[in-house]
């Protein structure tokens, strides 16, 4: 039986609950599966920013050291494509009131750091978290396991 | 500085960027409060000017923030106390922003 997004939520808390982190994919409403392999696709092939986000989320990267100082936007793009294409890159979802955020994760000199989109495969942020572990404990991400077990 | 401390004070300067960060903005102001005790006075000054930004700043900051959780929820499911106040950034975006143009003098 495939569960809404509501009782996947309230299931998450559950697992969590148990310390099982780990979302089975079967779980996951089909249509729903599509959507977020639609999004990563989208944009792999294509980063898009919200209007006049892009230089924002730049300039917040390179003021937390994030990125050099020299840094540009395709420097921040390219990195973001790393993330996007790592082979061992993992995958969370973030929901909140129905509303889901693919968010990848991978490493990347030696910072881990997150890529994360809309459905609509329009790019949310992408950022290192000051500690991933703790951020990503949010009950709110459900851990879908490997990208590549996905993509499959 | 305390790096934990640098990075909330960096990181005020960015109202408008994803709300997804600015939840490990608040995590953040969590954290520091557990250490205040250990910060320097000159830090402790620091802190105090960049909580006086995130107020000034909330409800740009929660305009974004809004986007990924309900504050309302989370403070009545963790009973979090008003002491710690950037929990309540949805009711800190509602001050007047005349509190903060205003020159207020006030003699003792």
């Amino acid at each position: 039986m495939s569960l809404t997004i509501d009782d996947r939520a309230i299931a998450s808390t559950l697992l969590l609950e148990s310390g099982d982190r780990l979302y089975n994919m079967a779980d996951l409403e089909e249509g729903r599966t599509q959507e977020i392999l639609a999004a990563i696709k989208q944009i792999r092939q294509k980063i898009s920013w919200k209007p006049d986000k892009a230089q924002i989320h730049l300039a917040k990267r390179i003021r937390l050291g994030h990125l050099s100082s020299q840094a540009t936007l395709e420097d921040y793009q390219s990195l973001i494509r790393a993330i996007l294409n790592n082979k061992e890159a993992k995958l969370y979802i973030f929901i909140y009131e129905s509303i889901i955020y693919p968010t990848v994760v991978a490493n990347f000199e030696q910072r881990l750091w997150l890529v994360m989109f809309g459905l609509t495969g329009i790019l949310e942020t992408a950022f290192p978290p000051n500690n991933p572990e703790l951020y990503l404990a949010n009950p709110a991400f459900l851990y879908l396991g490997f990208l590549k077990d996905w993509e499959q | 500085m305390n790096k934990l401390l640098t990075y909330y004070c960096q990181s005020l300067e960015f109202p408008d960027v994803s709300g997804a960060e600015h939840l490990e903005l608040i995590e953040i102001r969590e954290e520091l409060a557990s250490i205040e005790s250990e910060l320097t006075e000159a830090e402790k000054r620091q802190l105090s000017i960049a909580d006086s930004q995130l107020i000034k700043k909330a409800a740009r900051f929660y305009a974004e923030l809004s986007r990924f959780i309900n504050l309302k929820r989370k403070r009545e499911a963790e009973q979090i106390s008003p002491e710690h106040w950037w929990w309540y950034l949805d009711v800190l975006a509602h001050l007047p922003q005349s509190l903060y143009t205003q020159e207020i003098s006030v003699s003792y």
